[in-house]
């Protein structure tokens, strides 16, 4: 006897290769779930690369939309999520060729060596802010205060740092993403630490006088 | 980086590596070298300790939710697209 199939819920399709198959097998409502899983996720991408709201919303409008349509040509041979951050990616450079941006800034490795340098002249303990459960120092405040660090990076290191420490994406795989070598993603990425030790230092520092 | 207690020199070589170090990136041997150091040079620990703590702190600062105005528009592009007949047909797109 021929039963009626009944669909699963579309949350309880984790795997997103699964859902993708799916979608392509004809059942397209199915994209709400891509929609739902990674809107947020390139939004927030989106704020911290292009630094203002409505180029947030275009790029992930212009994401979602470039990946529906292509949806037919993925081909498997990489994770969706890879897939779909090339897409953002792509959206954000073409985005700020046409605002014609300033020249892209270098983090110069001589000054971030001679900051260490000036902290290695007066070694101290480490400092509270390193050593407090992580849970203490964490607040909505400071929250605001690393998203506005991480937005003063130059682009090319604040792109690396977003990929790699906020997304999780592999150094061998962001290295994909960007069309870098791995040891060029490892620089980037350790310059962009750097930078933003240096100002997340004086934050918590100062934030932490007296605590 | 440098230390009164041992060789300076070799500092500024690990702070260099101090990210692929936290990231579990460096073979057996260049690991051991560097938590030999660490345990050698305040100033190392200082520099390893707060770039860890720096990462940690970016990978727990809160992600920012869709404005709801903008949910409500992206709902409203996705309903078009899913109510439009078929996927249209464009160039290819590796991945």
């Amino acid at each position: 006897m021929k039963t009626e199939r009944t669909p699963p819920a579309p949350a309880a399709v984790d795997d997103d290769d699964a859902l993708v198959r799916r979608i392509l097998a004809g059942e397209r409502e199915l994209f709400r779930v891509l929609v739902e899983r990674y809107a947020p996720r390139l939004y927030t991408f989106g704020r911290r690369m292009c630094r203002n709201e409505p180029d947030a919303e275009d790029l992930v409008q212009e994401t979602l939309l470039s990946a529906f349509r292509h949806l037919p040509e993925f081909r498997f041979e990489s994770k969706f999520k890879n897939w779909l951050f090339r897409i953002a990616v792509n959206a954000c450079r073409k985005k700020h060729r046409r605002a014609r941006l300033a020249a892209e800034e270098e983090l110069a490795l001589e000054d971030l060596d001679r900051r260490l340098a000036d902290e290695a002249a007066r070694p101290g303990a480490v400092p509270l802010w390193a050593r407090l459960p992580l849970e203490r120092l964490l607040s909505e405040e400071l929250s605001a205060q690393v998203r506005e660090a991480i937005g003063s990076l130059p682009e090319k290191y604040r792109v690396v740092l977003l990929l790699r420490d906020i997304e999780g994406f592999s150094t061998e795989e962001t290295a994909r993403l960007l069309r870098l070598t791995p040891v060029n993603v490892k620089v980037r990425l350790h310059r962009a630490r750097l930078f933003l030790r240096e100002r997340l230092k004086g934050v918590l520092e100062h934030g932490l006088q007296g605590a | 980086m440098a230390c009164r207690e041992h060789d300076h020199r070799r500092c500024l070589e690990l702070s260099r590596r101090i990210s692929a170090y936290l990231d579990g990136e460096l073979d057996a041997s260049e690991r051991r070298a560097v938590e030999e150091h660490l345990a050698a040079c305040l100033a190392c620990a200082c520099c390893a300790a707060t770039l860890k703590r720096t990462v940690e702190l970016c990978r727990r600062a809160a992600p920012q939710p869709l404005p709801e105005p903008f949910a409500r528009r992206l709902d409203g592009l996705l309903a078009r697209l899913l109510a439009a007949p078929r996927v249209p047909k464009s160039r290819p797109r590796r991945g």
